[in-house]
């Protein structure tokens, strides 16, 4: 059965409002939209200490960076970054770090979109620099309105701190007709997306497996984890792309631009191509700050004279790293490394067709319609078997 | 053409093995086959290496198209 919380409840009341007092060129518009962000953040709140660490969560790393600008120091940034993942992870509950070392959580709970707001905070200490020079609007309020998003406060877009500020501050147009049904119309699929396909998506997948455990047989087993894999990663699709059809046409209604999120990534070739169509805001920002600081590091110190090597040991530990970020136990870490595999065949197979084949045969391997479906089944069979160990313990049924 | 932009054509060609590019101050990834976000790091550094330059994650982050490069590389050696 269909059931909604009272917290989604609330959320819709909170989406369905918005437009009709944030579509509007006024002054007051930053400050109802802290009142809104603001709101919905403290609501999500479970206890009076939760919101004093996520409030500091969210200053401290404003205050540190303008102090830093503004004494010029040096090494700032790694040194506040390094302290922030640390922290993360401790507030995350990441068991396999902090078991190992015996420190015991103070804290029981854990923050709402806290993962995201790491994201757009690192962005904006990155950006610093550049965002005061070019002068983009750097104000607390601005920075916290750029946080606190209600549309982006559970699992993105990651919108970057320039590309919300722009956004913002854009000029307003009154909504035609056209606006209203688009935007009721992609909101309405969203909905349907989350509430009735994936609902029945995830429901055949915790059936199929469940029942892993009763086959004796290898054949069907294997049988049944592929059905569980085929239904585990509609609903993943399905419940993601639906979330961000309905934030992104509610933000429309208000008058804000939502990064697109997905690209039909189900028609990806290749694994390197699905990562340019699947939760894109996170590929690019992961593209920006783990890959390539981590391949131009590599490639000017210890592989300079592999620069293939260097790719390949930058796009494993990329992937490896994201795969961390989904979640706190083993099967996100094993999710991470088949992802950092799939992508270094992917990129090797590429690279050692550039070298060995001529460029028109490159060419028309690329668009030849048998390469194209073979590419699109061998890499949504394997996202499929991979994404399986996003949200269940695969790994336990191994034990 | 201005002679950053001359040496900059030399760079690309040789990178991307291809003797038609033909860069302007338009040109962006998509207008240049095999540049994409797994081989812009290596145009890059053999641009630093070339021009005896280093660039920012964020500079590089930022660059909408070739004449925005060539315009950082003159402001860095200038």
């Amino acid at each position: 059965m269909i059931t909604l919380s009272t917290d989604s409840v609330f959320y819709i009341a909170i989406l369905l409002m918005a437009p009709l007092i944030l579509r509007n060129n006024s002054h007051a518009r930053r400050y109802i939209f802290l009142v809104l962000n603001l709101t919905v953040f403290i609501v999500s709140m479970k206890e009076i200490t939760q919101l004093i660490v996520a409030a500091l969560w969210l200053i401290l790393p404003y205050l540190i960076t303008k102090l830093a600008d503004k004494k010029s120091l040096k090494n700032w940034r790694p040194a506040t970054i390094t302290v922030m993942v640390a922290c993360f992870a401790y507030l995350m509950h990441y068991d396999a770090v902090f078991n190992t070392l015996h420190i015991p959580y103070v804290f029981p709970w854990r923050i709402l979109g806290l993962s995201y707001f790491l994201f757009r905070q690192i962005d904006f200490i990155m950006q610093y620099e550049y965002l005061r020079e070019t002068e983009v609007r750097l104000t607390f309020l601005d920075y916290i309105n750029h946080l606190l998003n209600f549309y982006t406060l559970l699992a993105g877009p990651i919108l970057r701190y320039e590309e919300f500020v722009t956004d913002f501050y854009s000029s307003v147009k009154p909504l035609t007709k056209q606006d209203i049904f688009g935007g009721l119309n992609r909101a309405l699929n969203g909905y349907l997306k989350i509430y009735v396909v994936s609902a029945i998506m995830s429901y055949h997948a915790s059936y199929w497996f469940n029942g892993l455990k009763n086959h004796s047989n290898i054949i069907t087993t294997a049988g049944a984890f592929f059905l569980f894999a085929f239904f585990n990663c509609w609903y993943i699709y399905f419940n993601f792309s639906g979330y961000c059809d309905i934030v992104n046409s509610f933000a429309s209604l208000a008058g804000l631009t939502l990064h697109e999120n997905f690209n039909r990534p189900y028609l990806a070739a290749s694994v390197a191509e699905f990562w340019n169509r699947h939760h894109i805001t996170l590929s690019e920002w992961i593209r920006d700050y783990l890959y390539s600081p981590m391949f131009k590091a590599l490639l000017t110190g210890p592989c300079s004279k592999n620069a293939a090597f260097g790719q390949y040991i930058a796009l494993f530990l990329t992937f490896t790293i994201a795969g961390i970020w989904h979640g706190t136990d083993g099967n996100y870490l094993t999710y991470g490394l088949f992802q950092g595999l799939g992508i270094v065949v992917a990129t090797s197979f590429k690279s050692w067709r550039k070298k060995h084949w001529p460029k028109e045969k490159n060419k028309a391997w690329e668009k030849d319609i048998r390469v194209l479906t073979a590419g699109r089944i061998i890499t949504w069979s394997y996202i499929s078997l991979t994404f399986s160990f996003v949200g269940y313990d695969v790994l336990g049924l191994l034990r | 053409m201005t002679e950053t932009m001359t040496k900059l054509q030399d760079i690309f060609r040789d990178f991307f093995d291809d003797e038609d590019i033909v860069l302007t101050d338009e040109t962006t990834a998509d207008d240049i086959d095999g540049w994409d976000s797994l081989t812009h790091v290596q145009l890059i550094v053999a641009v630093e290496k070339a021009f005896s330059v280093k660039f920012s994650t964020v500079e590089v982050m930022k660059l909408k198209n070739v004449g925005e490069f060539a315009a950082l590389i003159e402001k860095k050696t200038a």
